[in-house]
C-alpha cells in the first residue's frame, strides 16, 4: 500500500476528528461516534484506515495514560474494521446500525479480555458483568446514532476523499 | 425478489438484536451484585499519600459504598463520571492525578480490590472499605 503525502494530512486530519469526537463526548458514558467514523472510514479508505485506528490508539494512550484499558483500544477497532472489510457491499443502513449496535453489545466483552488475562477468567467476567448496563446504552446509541449519521457522513467522507484526490 | 430477501435479512437481524440486548438485560439483573438492607455497621479506612491513616465508623443503612460515603460529614471526596461510574480522584481535599504521576486512589473492601464503582459496590455488615492513595507502575 503507497502512501503519499496527501494520503498523510488526510490520513492526520481524520484521525484528529476522531479524536476531537471522542474527547468531546467523553462525558456521555458510551455514547460515541468513533464506531461510527471508523465503519464510514473503513468503507471510503478502505485499508489506509488501519493507520488512523493505531494513530488514534496511540493519541489516546497519550492523553489518558497507557493502563491496562489501553491494550483494548489496540483490537477493538481493528476487529469492527474487519468486520465492515467482510461486509463491504451492504448496502442497507438498518443493517450497518443493526452491526454497529451489536458492536456496541460486545464492546464490554471485548475489553474484558485484558483483565481475564491479567486477573484471570473470574476476574474477565466480574469486571464485564459489571458493566453489561452500559453495553445495552453503547448497542442502543450505536444504533440509533449510525441510522440517522451514517447517510449524511458517508456522503461528507466520500466527498472529502475524492477532494483529496484532485488536490 | 432481491429487496425481498433484502428485508427478510432486516428483520431476522432487528430480531437477533432485540433478543441480545433482553438476555443482556436479564442477563444484568440476576449478576448485579446482591444487597443487604438493614442497619449496617461499617469502617472506611483511608490511606493518605503520606500513609496517614483516618478511619470512619458508620451505622448506614446504605445499599452502596457511595450512599454511606454521603452520610459521613468528615468524609469529602469528588471525580469526574466515567464509563463506569464515577471516578474519584480527590478525597478529603487529596487529589490523586493519574496525568500527573500516576496516582490514583484504590478502594478495597475487606482487602479485596473492589470490582465495582462506589455507586455499585454492594456494602455488608462488618465491611471494612479502604481507600487508599496508590501511584501505579
Amino acid at each position: 500500500m503507497k502512501i503519499t503525502t496527501r494520503d498523510v494530512v488526510e490520513l492526520a486530519l481524520l484521525t484528529a476528528l476522531l479524536l476531537v469526537v471522542q474527547v468531546g463526548l467523553a462525558f456521555l458514558p458510551n455514547i460515541e461516534l468513533v464506531s461510527l467514523l471508523i465503519m464510514i472510514y473503513t468503507l471510503v479508505l478502505g485499508r489506509k484506515t488501519l493507520y488512523i485506528i493505531y494513530s488514534f490508539a496511540i493519541l489516546e494512550g497519550v492523553i489518558y495514560g497507557f493502563g491496562v484499558w489501553w491494550i483494548m483500544y489496540l483490537y477493538v477497532w481493528t476487529i469492527l474494521y474487519w468486520i465492515v472489510r467482510l461486509l463491504r457491499f451492504n448496502k442497507s443502513i438498518i443493517l450497518w446500525s443493526v452491526i454497529s449496535a451489536f458492536f456496541g453489545l460486545a464492546f464490554g466483552a471485548l475489553c474484558a479480555v485484558p483483565y481475564a488475562v491479567i486477573g484471570g477468567i473470574m476476574a474477565g467476567f466480574t469486571w464485564w458483568s459489571a458493566g453489561i448496563m452500559f453495553d445495552i446504552i453503547h448497542g442502543v446509541s450505536n444504533f440509533v446514532l449510525v441510522l440517522i449519521l451514517f447517510r449524511p457522513v458517508y456522503h461528507i467522507l466520500k466527498g472529502l476523499n475524492r477532494h483529496f484526490l484532485y488536490l | 425478489m432481491e429487496k425481498r430477501r433484502m428485508n427478510k435479512k432486516v428483520i431476522m437481524s432487528m430480531i437477533a438484536l432485540a433478543a441480545v440486548i433482553a438476555v443482556m438485560a436479564i442477563g444484568y439483573q440476576v449478576l448485579k451484585p446482591g444487597v443487604h438492607e438493614g442497619a449496617k455497621n461499617i469502617n472506611i479506612v483511608v490511606v493518605s499519600e503520606d500513609q496517614s491513616e483516618k478511619e470512619y465508623e458508620s451505622k448506614t443503612d446504605a445499599q452502596y459504598l457511595q450512599q454511606a460515603m454521603d452520610e459521613i460529614e468528615d468524609l469529602t471526596y469528588s471525580g469526574e463520571e466515567g464509563d463506569y461510574g464515577l471516578m474519584v480522584d480527590t478525597i478529603n481535599g487529596e487529589t490523586a492525578s493519574y496525568s500527573g504521576n500516576g496516582a490514583y486512589w484504590s478502594f478495597f473492601v475487606n482487602d479485596e480490590y473492589c470490582n465495582y464503582g462506589i455507586s455499585e459496590q454492594p456494602i455488608a455488615d462488618g465491611d471494612i472499605f479502604k481507600i487508599v492513595y496508590t501511584i501505579g507502575e
